[in-house]
């Protein structure tokens, strides 16, 4: 490398550095300014609708040590309906998207109803579900598995429709039988869609599962938010919160670091 | 006269397409024989809608003629058989596969034992010169390269016909010419038969034994032109007047097909 070319790599990568810096500045700045804000306003506010980011920050704290761990107990009470709800539907979700991907009568069959389920409301069957399976953990799964299939299974379906015969000719050229296509080529060729699938599925999950323990019977994260904001402990309300948009941000970062590592190959 | 290594027996073929609330067809193959013998390298010349690329397909058994038959060695095709390989113009190589895990595919296919079918995809990607490279992905080689693995594929496969449709319309000129030595080349020490499908003359008559000139709506074969030209084939073949003659001969065939198909009354 001649040294006028070494200038010049130094200088765009300095230029880089400090772009990056620059951006980092920018978020810190106004996060400083949000919690700011926030901490004003709430002590300007009445009490009993609003709470400064202190206290709540002293407050989750406090709930954090609190010995008889209500937190704890909350989350571990809402990820065991989101859990399994949200394993069963992907599951499900895969093999109801497989059949009608590759099965021309399962999907005449099913796609009315898929349709039909897709777009209706899933709070709209609580009332329903709750006359068949009672208040129970067993109720509110079925809900979180009903809010999360079907996104998964549209995806699925989508994408093994949309495989292209590119792929699927050498593996029959070569004498794939029916199960060595399905495995070898068509679910590694769908793959993106699974996992574009499954964080859709998630959101619907995460949303559901708190509507569930409202309505159903209160429970877990949200049963600690109602009555936190029944009773009007502003402060407390945030704890939940703050855990639930964790839980969502940290899945949907595995799984959109899952679909780049996908993508990447996938680039033809 | 030895009985042929391959011979298509009158072949049919209409595909039907659908228009508003009906079906037309339209005939793909009308009539189609033709014999080739062990070793021989046979090229197949035609203008788009001739259905070359269906005669290719149906003799690897991809598709199903309506009429007549293909034998091998004098069996009934039925389906794709370890017998014949194919080269396709896209390659037909899995994006999220490396170079090793692609050529090895046809053999785990078959079910062959994890280290012999390494074992053997190895020397295949070392015959097409890609020792280096066997960790590589798809979309990290250039096109000539995928090209090389798709012929390392076939090779591992060890059939006895090798298949090719149009294998160098993807690739730049000089690359072109690079693969078209480098494919006479393992003709000339594998001693396969290849059944060669291009929309160019010049690759056509440079690279074969015989050149098989087809016309279009209904696809059939009008001519079968011997190519009396000196092997090895080098560069310096394309310059002798034989080249010349045999090169104008079917481009007048060609044509005339052409002609013959666009006159009103000529379409089906």
């Amino acid at each position: 490398m001649t040294p006028a070319e070494d200038t010049v790599l130094r200088a765009v990568r300095a230029r880089i550095h400090r772009s990056r810096i620059e951006r980092l500045l920018i978020v810190a700045a106004t996060l400083a300014g949000f919690l700011l804000l926030w901490e004003f306003a709430g002590h300007l506010t009445n009490p009993m609708f609003f709470a400064p980011v202190s206290e709540v920050l002293v407050v989750f704290y406090q709930q954090i040590v609190d010995p008889s761990h209500s937190l704890l107990n909350g989350l571990i009470e809402t990820l065991a309906v989101l859990v399994p709800g949200f394993v069963i539907a992907s599951v499900l979700g895969v093999v109801l998207g497989v059949l009608m991907g590759r099965g021309n009568l399962a999907l005449q069959i099913l796609d009315p109803y898929v349709t039909i389920f897709y777009n209706m409301p899933r709070i709209a069957l609580i009332p329903v579900l709750l006359l068949w399976l009672g208040v129970g953990d067993t109720l509110k799964i079925v809900i979180v598995m009903l809010a999360a299939i079907f996104p998964v299974s549209v995806n699925v379906t989508a994408g093994i429709r949309d495989v292209s015969a590119q792929l699927t000719e050498p593996a029959r050229s070569m004498n794939a039988s029916e199960g060595q296509l399905l495995w070898k080529v068509i679910l590694p060729a769908t793959f993106p869609y699974v996992t574009a699938g499954l964080k859709l599925g998630l959101g619907r999950a995460l949303t559901t599962v708190i509507v569930a323990e409202f309505f159903v019977s209160l429970s877990g994260l949200g049963g600690i938010l109602h009555a936190a904001s029944s009773t009007y402990q502003m402060a407390k309300m945030f704890a939940p919160a703050i855990i639930l948009a964790t839980m969502g941000i940290a899945i949907d970062g595995l799984l959109t670091y899952l679909e780049r590592r996908a993508l990447q190959r996938y680039r033809a | 006269m030895t009985a042929p290594k391959l011979s298509v027996d009158n072949i049919h073929k209409t595909f039907f397409k659908p228009v508003k609330n009906d079906v037309v067809g339209i005939t793909a193959l009308n009539g189609v024989s033709l014999s080739v013998a062990a070793g021989d390298f046979v090229s197949v010349i035609g203008p788009s809608g001739c259905g070359k690329s269906t005669l290719l397909r149906i003799v690897d058994g991809l598709i199903k003629p309506d009429q007549g038959r293909v034998l091998v060695d004098g069996r009934v095709v039925d389906g794709p058989g370890p017998d014949r390989a194919m080269v396709f113009q896209y390659f037909g190589l899995y994006p999220w596969r490396s170079v090793l895990r692609n050529v090895e595919f046809g053999l785990e296919l078959k079910g062959m034992p994890h280290r012999q079918r390494r074992e053997i995809a190895l020397s295949n990607i070392a015959q097409v010169g890609l020792q280096g490279f066997e960790n590589h992905f798809p979309h990290e080689l250039s096109g000539g390269m995928r090209q090389r693995v798709g012929f390392a594929r076939a090779l591992s496969l060890n059939p006895e016909i090798i298949l090719m449709d149009e294998p160098f319309s993807s690739v730049d000129e000089q690359t072109r010419e690079l693969l078209q030595e480098q494919l006479l080349e393992l003709w000339r020490e594998t001693r396969k038969t290849v059944l060669f499908v291009t929309h160019s003359i010049d690759e056509a008559v440079y690279m074969a034994n015989r050149v098989v000139v087809m016309a279009a709506r209904p696809g059939r074969i009008i001519e079968d032109i011997n190519v009396d030209l000196p092997r090895p084939r080098i560069s310096s073949v394309r310059t002798l007047p034989r080249f010349g003659e045999i090169r104008s001969h079917a481009w007048e065939l060609l044509k005339q097909g052409i002609r013959e198909a666009t006159e009103p009354g000529a379409l089906p």
